[in-house]
Formats: C-alpha cells, sequence, structure tokens
C-alpha cells in the first residue's frame, strides 16, 4: 500500500470513496480477517483492541486521520476479546485496511511505518487472513511554560513536529507539523497519543500584558508611551532555541513520558506601519476587505509556507501599526483597490529598527515571475522552492483565490494579470512541483543561474520558465522471496541519477501487502531501479551507503510516459 | 500523506479554538448589550464629570486581591495611554499624569477579573478620585478540575467538559458555554472560569478511548439540583462518572434537496433530552449512508440545518438493540413560518407610528436546557409588511428587549399565554399566529441612590411584580447618584440598588430575601413618574 506523497490537493483527502475496490462477495462464502492484538514492547495481548477495516485504495487518503486525530474508518469494525483475540467478517474479497484501537495505545494500520501500511488482501481463494497485529503503548511529553517572572504562560501555542525516519535516498527527513495545543492556566501543556519517533516542540506565544495587542483605552495620541512593556517572545524552541536547527530532538520510544519545560524571555517588539491603500475619497464600502495580513513565514523547514498569522494593528487616519513582532521573516499582504493585493516580504532582525516602514524591506527579496512552456495556471500554483540551506519552503501566493473570495462577484475578471509569483530572501534553491500527473523536465532563468533543479537568486527580479509534462508512470507487481510474496517489505524505485542535480526523478516508495503486492503510482518517468527490502524500515538509511548494496541486486526500469509496468521482484535480505 | 495528515489533526484544536471564541464572544456581545443599553448610559452621567485641573498630578495605588486583601504583583495597569506593571507589593504609580477631567483605569492580570461579575473591566475615574492613592480589588477565578472515568475507575480520554454558567439578564435567563477542556489521557480536565453559578456538562463520546464505547453525556449538579456556585478563588474538585455503554453504527441518510451544507445532528433520549451526536463517517460512495455511533435504546434524530433565510428540519426514529442499525432516512422539510402580528391596545395614544419587531426587540428564546450547542435565541425579522418567525420544533421562552416608548402587554400563542407560560412548537402541527398587544401608556420612575451615606453610582435593578416581557430592567445611577426609568409598563415593582454589578434571578423571592431591607416597592401608573430613594446593598454584604 502506497502513502499518497506528492498529491497535496486537500481535495483528494476527503475521506471516503471507491468502496468499488472491494469485488462484491458473489457466493456468499464467509470473508473475514482473525488474527491477536499484541503490545509491540513485549508482545503481550492487548485485550478489548477495536478493530475497523475499510477498503483500501491506493494513493487515496487512506492514512487520514479524522478529527479526533484517529484514522478514518468505515462501519465495519470489531472488538478484541480479553486475550486480544477477534475476527472481523468482511462483506467482500479486496485490499482492506485494517486499524486497532485501544485505550492507552498508538491508533495504528496493520504493520504501519510512518506514513506506509500493509493492506489486507482477501481473495476468493484465500478468504481468510489471519494476523499478529502489533501496536504501541502511546507515548507523551508533558511540560510547563513559564515567563521571565516564573508565572505560568496561558494560551502559548505549542506545536509539535514530528520527523519520519530516514529513507534510502533521504538520509535526513524533514520535520512537520503533527500537532498543537494550547497551555493551560498553570502554563501546562500534554502531548499524547504519540507514536514512537523524532519530535520536537515549540512555544509560540505573547506577553499577556504586551501593550501591542490591546486596544486602546482612550483617544489619547499616539502609541503606548511606556516601551517596558512593548515587548513580545520570539518562537522558541525546546529546550530554549529560536533557531529550529537547535532544537532538541526528542526520541520517543513507546510507553516513553518526556518532559519539555520553557522559561521564556521577553524581547523589544518591532512594529511595521504601512499607509491604507484605502487613500481618502475612496468608496467606503470596500473598507473592510482591505486590511492589510501579516503571515510570519516558516522557515524551520517544518512544511508549508506560514506558521502563524498576526493579523492586528488598527487603522487611524489611514496607518496600520501591525506591532507585537519579534525577529523572522514576515509575508505582509495588503489588498489592492484593484483587485492585486501587494505581497511583500519583509525580515525584522535582531538589529532592525523598532519601528519598518512598508515600504522599505528589511532586506531585498528576489521577485520570481513564473511561467510555463506547457502548463497552465494551476500547475505553477504548486511550484515549491526549498531553501537548500534552511529548509525554508516558499510556494506562490495563491492571487486567483483570493481575489474569487473576495469579490464573490463572478462576471468580475479573476484573471491575474501579472502572473504568479514567488518572493524569497536569496539563496539557493530546489525547485519542485507538488502536483500529481504533471512533472518537472526543465527549467532556464533570466536574473538567476540555473544548474538542473536548483537555482541561485539575488535581489531583483527573476523570470523563471518550467517545462512541465504530463503522464506519470506506475509500477505494480508482488515481491517475493523463494517464489512467496513476502509482505510488508519496503518496494522502492530509486533514480538512477539520485545524485545528479540535473535530475528531476525522485524517490517513490511503498509497503508490500499481505499477499506481497505493491503498487508505485504517480512516478516521473526516467531511469529508476527497483528494489525490495525485507523489514526494510528497520535499515539504518541515515548511512547513505546503506543503499548501495541493494542496488547492485535491483531490476532497472526506463519508465516513460503514462506507462504500467507489470514487474516482480525479489526481496532482498535487510 | 503527511501533509494532509498534519492538516487534519492540527484542526482539532484549532476548532475548539474557534468554538471557544464564539461562546467568549457571544457572551462578550451579551454582556456589552446589557451593560451598553441606551438605557444605562442615559444614566450613567460619566461623560459630564467636572472639567477641571490639566495639571498633572502624582497618581498612585495598590492592586489587591479581594478576597484575601494580598498585594497582586505584576497586574497590568492601564490608565489612559499610560501602562506599567504592579511591583512586588502590588503597587503602581503614574508621575506626571494629566487628564481631562476624568481617566479610564483597567487593571489585568491572567486569572483575576477586575468586577465580581463579568463584562467590566474598565472604569472611569473623576479627578477627586485621582487625588488620594487607589485601591484596586481584582477577584480571582474560580477552579473546576476533575476526573472522568467509568464506574470501573477507568480514565475516558478526549471526552469534551464544558462548564455552563448560569446567566440572568433583562432578557431572561440563559445557560453559557465559559470554559471547555477536553480531558488528557488519564481522564483529567481542568476549568477557569469567573465566579458564579455552574453546571459542568460533558458531551456523548463515541469511541472513547478507540473503543466501542460511548461515553453518555452528564451534568453536575443533575439539572433537577440547583447549580453550583463557584466564589472567587475558590475550587471545586469533581469525579465525572458517566455511563458507558457499548455503540452500534447507525447509517442514515439525509434528504434535504440541497447539495452543500450538512445537518447539525442531535438525538433525543426518552426522557427528553438532547445530546449533539457527531458524524463518524461520510457517506459511502457505495451507500450514500453517513454513520453515527448510538448505544442501545430508541432514540429520535433530529437534524436542523439554516441555509440564509431557510431552516430546514427533520427527524428519524431509531430503536438500537444489540446490533447495526441501517437505512435509516432523515428527509428534510421546510420549517413553517409562525405569523407575528402586533396590536395595537386600544388604550395608547392612537397618532404614533406602530414600532417594528426589531424595534421591540420580540424574540423566541430556546430554553430546551443547559446543553452544549441548543441555546440560542431567534429575533423575529419582518419582511416588507409581514413577520414571521421560524422557529424549530422545542420549547421557547417569549421575550422582549424594548425599551422604548411601548411595552408589550400581552402575547399569546393560540391559547397559550406567553407572558406566563412557555411556546411549545410541535412538529408539523398547524401553527397559530403570535398575537403581540403593545401599549405606550407607560409611566416613569426617578430617584437617587445612596451607598453609606454618600451619593454614588450603582447598579438598579427594577423588578416587575406581574407576569411581563422583560423580566427586569436594569440601569445605573450616575456619579452623583441620580437615576431615570423614563418608560416603565405600569404596575408593581420591586427597586433595588447594588454596589457593584450583580445578576441573578431576581424574579425569584427567595434571591432578594437576604437584602429586604434594601428593596424598594413602588407603583408606577400611566403618565406619571413615581419616586424612590434607595440604599445599595453595599459589596460586603453581597458577597460576605
Amino acid at each position: 500500500m502506497r502513502s499518497v506523497l506528492n498529491m497535496l490537493s486537500v481535495v483528494v483527502l476527503t475521506v471516503t470513496c471507491a468502496a468499488h475496490a472491494a469485488e462484491v462477495n458473489r457466493d456468499g462464502e464467509g470473508y473475514k480477517i482473525t488474527g491477536i492484538v499484541v503490545s509491540s514492547v513485549d508482545g503481550s495481548p492487548v485485550p478489548h483492541a477495536h478493530l475497523s477495516a475499510g477498503p483500501s485504495v491506493a494513493g487515496r487518503g487512506e492514512m487520514i486521520r479524522n478529527f479526533r486525530g484517529e484514522r478514518s474508518s468505515s462501519g465495519i469494525g470489531t472488538d478484541a476479546d480479553e486475550h486480544g483475540r477477534f475476527t472481523l467478517p468482511l462483506p467482500s474479497a479486496g485490499r482492506w485496511r485494517l486499524t486497532a484501537s485501544a485505550n492507552g495505545f498508538v491508533t495504528q494500520a496493520y504493520d504501519e511505518h510512518d506514513s506506509f501500511s500493509a493492506a489486507v488482501v482477501l481473495t476468493s481463494q484465500e478468504r481468510t487472513v489471519d494476523l499478529h497485529f502489533r501496536i504501541s503503548p502511546e507515548a507523551e511529553i508533558t511540560g510547563t511554560v513559564l515567563d521571565e517572572a516564573g508565572e505560568p504562560v496561558r494560551d502559548a501555542r505549542m506545536v509539535l513536529q514530528h520527523r519520519p525516519a530516514a529513507s534510502p535516498g533521504q538520509d535526513q527527513e524533514e520535520f512537520r507539523n503533527r500537532m498543537v495545543v494550547q497551555t493551560d492556566d498553570r502554563g501546562v501543556f500534554d502531548f499524547s497519543g504519540l507514536a514512537e519517533g523524532d519530535y520536537r516542540v515549540m512555544a509560540d506565544a505573547k506577553p499577556w500584558y504586551s501593550t501591542a495587542g490591546q486596544p486602546r483605552l482612550s483617544n489619547g495620541s499616539g502609541a503606548a508611551s511606556d516601551s517596558a512593556l512593548d515587548v513580545t517572545y520570539q518562537l522558541t524552541w525546546f529546550p530554549g532555541v529560536d533557531e529550529a536547527a537547535q532544537a532538541e530532538i526528542l526520541s520517543l520510544h513507546p510507553a516513553d513520558s518526556q518532559r519539555a519545560d520553557f522559561h521564556l524571555a521577553p524581547i523589544p517588539a518591532a512594529h511595521i506601519r504601512l499607509s491604507s491603500p484605502l487613500a481618502a475619497g475612496q468608496p467606503e464600502r470596500r473598507a473592510g476587505s482591505l486590511f492589510p495580513i501579516l503571515e510570519r513565514v516558516d522557515t524551520s523547514g517544518s512544511g508549508v509556507g506560514t506558521m502563524a498569522t498576526r493579523a492586528s494593528g488598527f487603522g487611524s487616519a489611514g496607518q496600520f501599526d501591525l506591532g507585537d513582532l519579534a525577529p523572522g521573516l514576515y509575508r505582509l499582504r495588503v489588498p489592492g483597490l484593484d483587485q492585486n493585493p501587494q505581497i511583500k516580504l519583509i525580515e525584522i532582525t535582531p538589529g532592525s529598527s523598532r519601528v519598518l516602514d512598508s515600504t522599505v524591506s528589511g532586506i531585498q527579496m528576489a521577485d520570481i515571475t513564473l511561467e510555463s512552456t506547457s502548463s497552465g495556471e494551476e500547475d505553477l500554483q504548486r511550484v515549491v522552492l526549498k531553501n537548500v540551506e534552511t529548509g525554508a519552503r516558499f510556494r506562490p501566493w495563491r492571487a486567483n483565490e483570493f481575489i474569487r473570495a473576495r469579490a464573490g462577484n463572478s462576471d468580475s475578471p479573476s484573471k491575474v494579470p501579472e502572473g504568479i509569483t514567488i518572493q524569497v530572501p536569496p539563496g539557493r534553491y530546489e525547485v519542485s512541483l507538488a502536483a500529481q500527473d504533471t512533472y518537472l523536465v526543465g527549467m532556464a532563468a533570466r536574473g538567476a543561474d540555473v544548474a538542473g533543479r536548483f537555482i541561485v537568486v539575488h535581489p531583483g527580479e527573476v523570470k523563471l520558465t518550467l517545462r512541465m509534462a504530463k503522464g506519470r508512470a506506475a509500477v505494480s507487481g508482488l515481491a517475493t522471496a523463494d517464489g512467496k510474496p513476502v509482505e510488508g517489505a519496503m518496494v522502492v524505485l530509486v533514480p538512477a541519477g539520485l545524485k545528479d542535480p540535473s535530475s528531476f526523478t525522485s524517490v517513490v516508495r511503498d509497503e508490500t501487502n499481505t499477499d506481497g503486492s505493491f503498487e508505485l503510482n504517480d512516478v516521473i518517468p526516467g531511469q529508476y531501479i527497483l528494489i525490495a527490502v525485507d523489514r526494510g524500515w528497520q535499515v539504518n538509511w541515515k548511512d547513505g551507503a546503506a543503499l548501495e548494496k541493494y542496488l547492485m541486486h535491483g531490476v532497472p526500469l526506463d519508465l516513460r510516459t503514462e506507462v504500467r509496468v507489470k514487474q516482480e521482484i525479489v526481496v532482498q535480505e535487510p | 500523506m503527511m501533509a494532509g495528515d498534519r492538516l487534519i489533526r492540527e484542526s482539532l484544536p484549532l476548532s475548539i479554538d474557534r468554538r471557544a471564541v464564539s461562546f467568549t464572544l457571544s457572551l462578550a456581545l451579551m454582556l456589552l448589550g446589557l451593560g451598553a443599553s441606551p438605557f444605562a448610559a442615559q444614566q450613567n452621567g460619566e461623560a459630564t464629570a467636572s472639567p477641571s485641573s490639566a495639571e498633572p498630578i502624582s497618581l498612585s495605588g495598590v492592586v489587591v486581591n479581594a478576597t484575601n486583601g494580598s498585594p497582586v504583583s505584576r497586574a497590568l495597569v492601564r490608565i489612559n495611554d499610560r501602562a506599567m506593571l504592579t511591583d512586588h507589593e502590588g503597587k503602581f504609580a503614574f508621575d506626571q499624569f494629566s487628564s481631562a477631567g476624568s481617566a479610564v483605569l483597567e487593571v489585568r492580570k491572567p486569572g483575576y477579573y477586575s468586577s465580581p461579575e463579568m463584562g467590566v473591566t474598565t472604569t472611569m475615574l473623576r479627578t477627586e478620585q485621582m487625588m488620594s492613592p487607589l485601591t484596586v480589588r481584582l477577584y480571582p477565578e474560580g477552579l473546576m478540575t476533575g476526573t472522568v472515568t467509568s464506574s470501573a475507575g477507568t480514565p475516558l480520554p478526549r471526552v469534551f467538559v464544558s462548564a455552563m454558567r448560569s446567566v440572568y439578564s433583562e432578557t431572561g435567563h440563559q445557560w453559557i458555554p465559559i470554559g471547555h477542556s477536553l480531558t488528557n489521557s488519564r481522564g483529567e480536565f481542568r476549568l477557569t472560569v469567573p465566579p458564579g453559578d455552574y453546571r459542568i456538562e460533558t458531551n456523548f463520546a463515541p469511541r472513547v478511548g478507540g473503543s466501542s464505547d460511548a461515553a453518555m453525556p452528564l451534568m453536575m449538579p443533575s439539572i433537577s439540583d440547583p447549580p453550583l456556585h463557584l466564589s472567587s478563588g475558590s475550587q471545586q474538585q469533581f469525579e465525572l462518572h458517566p455511563e458507558v455503554s457499548r455503540t452500534y453504527t447507525v447509517g442514515l441518510r439525509v434528504e434535504s434537496g440541497q447539495e452543500h451544507g450538512f445537518p447539525n445532528l442531535r438525538a433525543r433520549m426518552t426522557d427528553g433530552s438532547l445530546f449533539p451526536v457527531s458524524v463518524l463517517r461520510g457517506e459511502d460512495a457505495g451507500t450514500d449512508e453517513m454513520q453515527v455511533a448510538l448505544p442501545d435504546g430508541t432514540f429520535t434524530l433530529i437534524a436542523n440545518q439554516s441555509r440564509g433565510e431557510e431552516t430546514t428540519y427533520g427527524e428519524a426514529n431509531v430503536t438500537v438493540a444489540g446490533q447495526d442499525v441501517h437505512g435509516v432516512v432523515l428527509t428534510m422539510s421546510s420549517v413553517a413560518a409562525i405569523p407575528v402580528q402586533i396590536v395595537r391596545d386600544p388604550g395608547s395614544t392612537s397618532d404614533k407610528a406602530l414600532p417594528s419587531p426589531q424595534q421591540l426587540g420580540l424574540m423566541l428564546e430556546n430554553i430546551n436546557g443547559p446543553r452544549i450547542g441548543d441555546y440560542g435565541s431567534l429575533v423575529m425579522n419582518s419582511r416588507g409588511s409581514e413577520t414571521t418567525i421560524r422557529p424549530t420544533p422545542g420549547v421557547y421562552r417569549f421575550g422582549s428587549r424594548t425599551r422604548g416608548p411601548w411595552f408589550v402587554k400581552s402575547a399569546t400563542y393560540g391559547s397559550t399565554d406567553l407572558l406566563r407560560d412557555n411556546m411549545t412548537v410541535a412538529w408539523g402541527a398547524a401553527s397559530s399566529p403570535i398575537v403581540v398587544t403593545i401599549s405606550d401608556q407607560t409611566g416613569g420612575l426617578r430617584g437617587s441612590t445612596r451607598l453609606g451615606s454618600a451619593g454614588a453610582s450603582i447598579w438598579i435593578e427594577v423588578i416587575p411584580q406581574f407576569p411581563n416581557a422583560v423580566p427586569f430592567y436594569p440601569g445605573r445611577s450616575d456619579l452623583s447618584g441620580n437615576f431615570d426609568f423614563p418608560s416603565l409598563p405600569p404596575g408593581s415593582y420591586q427597586v433595588i440598588g447594588f454596589e457593584s454589578r450583580h445578576s441573578d434571578n431576581f424574579r425569584d423571592p427567595k434571591t432578594l430575601a437576604p437584602y429586604s431591607t434594601y428593596i424598594r416597592n413602588v407603583t408606577i401608573t400611566a403618565g406619571n413618574t413615581a419616586a424612590v430613594d434607595l440604599d445599595a446593598v453595599p459589596d460586603t454584604e453581597l458577597r460576605p
């Protein structure tokens, strides 16, 4: 069963679809999954676990958790007995995704590893599959957030970031946001129900007494005179650092309980001043939609674009004051009257003056205009620039959506005349396309240096022309050892030019199902080597050389556009 | 895919935040509506404080804990555009402070409220008050902690726990969710709330701890008992044991004729109590059924959905008996409009234009009980010359927010006298109009207020001793102690004043019994203005 890596459309993630993945049981003979649920720690049976099955559709949101943080489940379910034994009758043959949940254990799919798991395959020949279903006791991270006076910080936004285990060709995965909680009146927070793995914790808070965020009491002139209270807290990673890269990585094992306490220290807050685009004499009716929006750009490499919205400030005499700001990179969006929002990056550095005028950017940015030789605007919206050094990711601001949402008027033109742009700080970036079918095949730039999928930009205007193609390939088949199918093996498509900066291909993985089948979808056409590794999730892929020995016994594949390849693969020992 | 994974997980606390915001917001709006009603403002007279010295002064004071007098350090003191934190002795001082006669003071600290009742955060200071050191009292919040476990002691994680606050206002009695918390993996919860009267409520929690079991909703104290009073700075511990029942899947289809949106789903138990039901799984491509989990028993599933002006409603009975149920159909249909007729009382002056329902603030308030997601009121709106209201089936209390020259003299719905009894709206029953008779034959009430021996600005309640659309009329005297209620329905009243804002069920004679010596009885007749002088109930007596 394959993860839906590279498919970012949230729309795809809607919970249910395709019951037709399961063939209808014509003769009414009982299909069922039986087994025992055991603890991954000591193998002891887990009594009264709840099991739930739903049709598994490769690449169709099977790993999506519902709002409770549990995996989405169909109505087909059963409870294990006091010895952990269960029998789950199913209506038909097919690939079933089976999850188990129990109090005190992490809800998991069968043989789950990061975002992969093994589907349980029932056929008219094999109507029953018996499983040894291992689930892990929950781990937790708890802590307290205190301020400079040792008093609790209430309502701090605590962000838990998780890093998947290293994988072939990717000896260091990136951290991504996993959970957000708030501190209580004691400053206490609690991330519970965690699976084993690498985590780090960030605190995002403002001093409660900070004057910038408070409405004024009177119509007095000017801002608060007490600058001692015009302070803020920097985003702080455990154990008290303001750079994500220096954060302590908490490696949790099943049933672990770790602490992450914070002491926040105030720093002088910066302000950004800007004039309202609503000049005198403009129609009043749109004033409400002309509030500037300031977002902090997430440069920790933890994922998509921005992480916190700070829309503050009060308009007086056409001026906005956006206060409470800690040093960092911000994106300011000022909706324009002519439907063209002005977007600009502003960096506040520790040495910046306290009050910045929005017309002057802290640093000079590269203004990249995107162009495609073949593809439409929609694909250009999915371009991602990742800073090679910091891991910060930048995406185009979806001007279109903004205008549609604001205008709400179908007859107004929603075309963005200026094309799609990305503004980034100077540096070296890796360009990729987070699309499902379209892929990058080449690029060229004016005003910047391009080498393969990498681009080096300097302050100023850049025109980046992308060559794209459609028609990703797919590989499916059976993974065997000694002629027998192997369940839970790691199947990997490794690009022949893995280390080649000019290659736009990337690694694609899957986990084999209970019948040894696998499916690798949405593969960028190119030259690959297909390998399968038994218990591949236990291999230490942090060692970049670990991959080499498997590649020697791999199957070379030349995948053309839109091909559907069937390929048997022999599973190698780890 | 991890991105989606993360998105959805993140949305859990976020969505709850939003609920909190909207709860708080609605409360704030309500209180704002109270405090800022034109009537109160009219009697405040704060803006008329003597304009005197622009000479800079040194303004100082101390912030203390109202319950024990101990200093509150690091409290934020704001006066006009100046601000500072108190020192370790709770003291503050602003040098070279100048104001034009009066100043706005606000003192805050997390865990404290600036008044024993919610809603008041700022104080107006007169020049003479600024001359001597100020003592500002802060009221510590109340704390409710506890555990939610099965009767066998198994912790029930991720159960939604709410503190429902009992609030009496001029529009009636409401239960307002004021704090909420999800139990942690040990079943613990913790809620900080302003002092007041509360019930703790846990939501229906299907799939509790990942099992097939559901924790049934629970209320503490139970609905038949009086709410729990949580005084400033006090703590209350709860051990909640909701009934834990095995649940079964109920597959249902909503036939609404609407393409978008999703109805709000609730289940009514045989005892009449309601709880929100969450959908565990959306429509299946194969069956078009969405799934909810319910324990054994007979329920009425209730769906309602609002879209613009229209509200649709549907009911379906379902009996769960030891196995899954499929094929339940909820047919949604439009809620019938009940016409509202406004009639002039024959005795009223005939040359005035009739007020609109909006001006009268006519409303129906849902009183199904203190249940999450089940409070709210419907305001009567008119479209052209027609006024209608579309209440979904339930029990409502009729009310009016009028403060103008017109008052509701009588209101009927069929044979129901809406000033005395609640209005029951049945599903599918033919509806008669609501007939509201109004009159402008009002009288006035004015007088002065004292706190101890001095005139003072105090909070006044004028409480009708007869069935009335407005349960009581709050107001406030100005800084010299004068007040004026120009338009009140004729009848007998009790009038009482309090040093600080106080809301309670003033229509219940028991509420005011302890303060009987402060109560003044007065009869108001049309066209006349009665006079009454009040001694305010001091805080020391109100909250000993």
